[in-house]
């Protein structure tokens, strides 16, 4: 064991893999900017480039570039509210407030030290989750899977509307709009129009490119004045705001970096789950730890740091069904089957007995390419953290055409752009009534799950399910953390403010899209 | 049932949508004249070959097209040959994209041959083509499915499962998908107490899922059905081919199992699914321009370089050329009508 761990350390080190690395991380990186082509797209556009290669060389270079790009999302969901792929939506939701309050370079400081954290985390994951792996998956199925993910709509659901009920028609909006497709239990087509391009849904990169990015663009424009703009200009240098500010958050905040991990790597273990139910659980989960939830979604670093910790955990729980049995626990890792395939390795036990040392030279890639894309990172954030003080002019144009692209090339079709286009319209108008896109998002995406993993529920176990222990335990312990809260403030509103108006519905006109 | 209502459903939807297209490209259906008396050859200098993938980049369908594109280059120095994606609707955009073409010789795609006689044969939402009707250029792969059960399940060969006295559940990832008909076709023709789940997101899920022992067996392309039988210690129970699996000889085919009644019911199911990979363009192609294509393709595709590139990645390659594949066709386009009895479910 020990000796497969050097010998797979000794074969990244060698300069020719370092180089590749490098270079696959250099690309990586430009992929993680270009939203559309993060995520997925860039294993599958790299794949054919690594044909031919040495089997660790080319195992650098595109799993360089896989560990690099995500890093390269969150710098333009921090700062432009422009996600690179779908689930990375969840970095915007207080990464982007952070960058207007002018604490981008905080922001992305916090994101890449949780991020390489969070990677680190997940490897060691991947060395110790291979022999229960089995039992992890046997535990957690469609009925816990639902679970979680109603676990996920109730904790957020009424996030950053203005008032309580607008935040609930946000959620359900998004709900609906997710059923668009075909019924995943009957293979039904529902509300597609005879579309053959709406049998997989409105796509969630046009969605979110939609109601994140262009809507963003639309308000800046309208605006006229730089995303940081209400921030005063030495803002973004004084003390709280630096990069080294947003480190500390990260050193200070160990707990939450390693309870974000757990979530992520147990997502990537168990398939099914993914990277969606990673970065909202996480999210979440700090949401409902904090002693200050109403603060989230105006620039919490924890709302940065839970959520990405857990995104980067995340590749290295999924590697373990990946090599324990060879079933890709996440879509990314279905690719890296085949590229392990055109290396000539074949996943599953038998390669835990025969190349030890590729699985720990896999390992080493993951950690090294989270830490050194996260030293890249920060080494660049001053200088990306300056964007947020552009002028929307300069800065919304090129935005919107990539964002665009992004939703083009996620599903090929020009439907996605129209779709793209018309949600963005659509947020800029519920935004300006005090609507939460976040809400819609969060629906949207935690709809396909909760529909999905019900219908599973049902026909395997019948409506007894809920009875499952874990199931049961989830459910029960969401619903006391829901009421909980409400119990508790009302209790307290009678005793401080009779007669006033509900705290909360001033805290959350506060965090209203508009007014901020 | 809902399956039934379903159908009810999809069939009036598919009624309405290829009314829809038809009235779209009525105009444009008429075959290219004048190509009877040219040299197919010389046609194709200096024109630009488009072959149309219809799933997304890196996927299996792409590679298949994508690797072959240097050797087929070999073959048509003066050609210029672009590979498209066309993904959704289960590969049924591409595929429709494909049949309604310019029949001049220059679009071909390479589909999923069983995929597109099950959607049109179950009445599936969107489709604008007739199986019977495609311009046939040859077959690059062959990847018949595998049934397999969990390591630990009580039912370690096919015998088992058509004995079993508890109800056998099938896990599979989608409605409707390739493995999805296999599992209602065996339980149609065979008489065994089964459920079959096909609502798992994917073949990966329902593959943990057989893992965990929530489901009995699943069903999947050769392929990927070997690396989960080799990685994981499943049991490969029956392959729904004419040819016993080549990585996994002993696994038994669909054909020793049951009466001669069921062996016939079977047989057109078993023809189809070693048609898998087929490079079809829009009927009405000039025959001379297809035939020289479909020479130049399967010269390509018998590259050695080619099969060792695609088998690394563990897609086998088995060209058939257009004649043999035409014939295999045939076979299957006259028990059209059964097949559509077997897959009702």
């Amino acid at each position: 064991m020990g000796q497969a761990l050097l010998d797979g350390l000794l074969m990244l080190l060698e300069p020719m893999s370092l180089l590749y690395l490098t270079i696959g991380m250099a690309i990586g990186l430009v992929f993680g900017f270009l939203p559309g082509l993060a995520g997925l797209a860039t294993l599958a556009l790299l794949m054919p480039v690594i044909i031919g290669m040495e089997p660790v060389q080319g195992l650098a270079f595109i799993l360089g570039a896989y560990g690099a790009q995500s890093f390269g999302g969150s710098i333009t969901s921090i700062l432009f509210n422009v996600p690179g792929s779908g689930e990375q939506v969840v970095t915007t939701f207080d990464g982007y407030p952070m960058a207007r309050k002018g604490q981008a370079g905080r922001a992305l400081g916090v994101s890449a030290a949780s991020s390489a954290f969070g990677g680190l985390f997940g490897v060691v994951i991947l060395l110790l989750a291979i022999p229960i792996a089995l039992q992890l998956i046997t535990y957690l199925r469609p009925p816990e899977i639902f679970a979680l993910g109603i676990v996920g709509i109730l904790v957020m659901g009424v996030s950053s509307a203005r008032t309580k009920i607008k935040g609930v028609i946000s959620g359900a909006l998004g709900l609906m709009l997710s059923f668009i497709g075909l019924d995943p239990i009957t293979g039904i087509s529902r509300m597609t129009f005879g579309q053959l391009e709406l049998n997989s849904g409105l796509g969630i990169t046009a969605m979110t490119m939609g109601l994140f990015a262009i809507t963003e663009m639309l308000v800046l424009y309208t605006r006229g004045r730089a995303i940081a703009a209400q921030a005063p200009a030495q803002t973004s240098g004084a003390k709280g705001s630096r990069v080294i500010d947003g480190v500390w958050d990260t050193v200070k905040n160990w707990k939450m970096v390693i309870q974000g991990g757990i979530i992520g790597s147990i997502c990537g273990l168990v398939p099914g789950m993914g990277g969606t139910v990673a970065m909202f659980g996480a999210y979440g989960y700090a949401k409902a730890r904090s002693k200050d939830p109403d603060s989230f979604g105006k620039g919490n670093p924890l709302g940065v740091l839970a959520p990405e910790s857990a995104n980067n955990a995340k590749e290295g729980g999924s590697f373990v069904p990946t090599l324990a049995f060879g079933i890709p626990g996440s879509s990314g890792m279905a690719l890296v089957i085949v590229i392990l395939l055109i290396l000539g390795y074949v996943p599953g036990p038998q390669m835990i007995d025969n190349h030890m040392d590729i699985v720990f030279l896999i390992a080493w890639i993951c950690a090294l390419s989270n830490v050194l894309a996260s030293l890249l990172g920060l080494a660049m954030a001053p200088l990306f953290a300056k964007l947020a003080f552009l002028r929307p002019q300069l800065l919304a144009p090129p935005l919107v055409a990539l964002s665009l692209i992004g939703s083009f090339v996620d599903t090929r079709f020009m439907l996605s752009v129209l779709i793209a286009v018309v949600a963005g319209f659509v947020g800029y108008v519920l935004r300006a009534l005090g609507y939460s896109l976040a809400g819609v998002i969060l629906g949207f995406v935690l709809g396909p799950i909760v529909d999905q993993n019900l219908g599973l529920a049902l026909q395997l176990y019948g409506s007894g399910f809920v009875l499952r222990p874990i199931t049961a335990a989830i459910l029960g312990l969401t619903l006391v953390a829901v009421l909980w809260g409400s119990v508790r403030k009302a209790l307290k509103d009678r005793r401080d403010t009779p007669g006033g108006p509900p705290a909360d519905a001033v805290a959350a006109g506060e965090a209203g899209g508009r007014n901020r | 049932m809902r399956g039934q209502y379903a159908k009810g459903l999809m069939l009036t939807g598919t009624a309405a949508a290829t009314a829809l297209v038809l009235a779209a490209c009525g105009g444009d259906a008429s075959p290219t004249a004048g190509s009877e008396d040219e040299d197919p050859a010389a046609f194709y200098e200096g024109k630009t070959l488009t072959m149309v993938v219809p799933y997304n980049p890196g996927g299996g369908f792409d590679s298949y097209l994508r690797l072959l594109v240097p050797y087929l280059e070999e073959q048509l120095p003066d050609t210029t040959i672009r590979v498209e994606n066309q993904p959704g609707g289960g590969g049924l955009i591409g595929a429709n994209a494909v049949y309604q073409a310019e029949p001049d010789g220059l679009t071909i795609g390479l589909i999923n041959y069983p995929g597109a006689v099950f959607a049109e044969v179950t009445g599936t939402d969107g489709v604008t083509f007739k199986s019977t009707d495609w311009t046939q250029y040859g077959r690059l792969g062959a990847l018949p499915p595998l049934v397999y059960t969990a390591p630990d399940s009580q039912y370690t060969t096919f015998e088992d499962i058509l004995d079993a006295s508890d109800t056998v559940t099938f896990g599979l990832g989608g409605v409707g998908s390739d493995a999805y008909y296999v599992a209602v076709a065996l339980s149609n023709v065979f008489d065994f107490p089964h459920e079959i789940i096909g609502g798992y997101p994917g073949s990966n899920e329902a593959d943990a899922a057989l893992l965990a022992g929530e489901v009995d067996a699943s069903v999947n392309s050769g392929g990927a059905g070997v690396l989960l039988v080799e990685g994981s210690g499943a049991h490969g129970v029956v392959a729904v081919s004419n040819e016993p699996l080549e990585q996994l000889p002993d696994v038994p085919v669909i054909g020793e199992f049951g009466d001669e009644a069921q062996q016939e019911q079977l047989a057109p199911l078993a023809s189809v699914y070693d048609l898998e990979r087929m490079v079809v363009g829009p009927p009405g192609v000039p025959e001379d321009r297809a035939d020289f294509l479909a020479e130049a393709i399967f010269a390509a595709a018998s590259e050695s370089g080619y099969a060792e590139e695609m088998e690394a990645a563990s897609y086998p390659v088995n060209p058939l050329n257009r004649a043999d594949t035409m014939e295999l066709a045939s076979t299957v386009n006259e028990s059209i009508e059964s097949l559509a009895e077997l897959l009702a479910d």
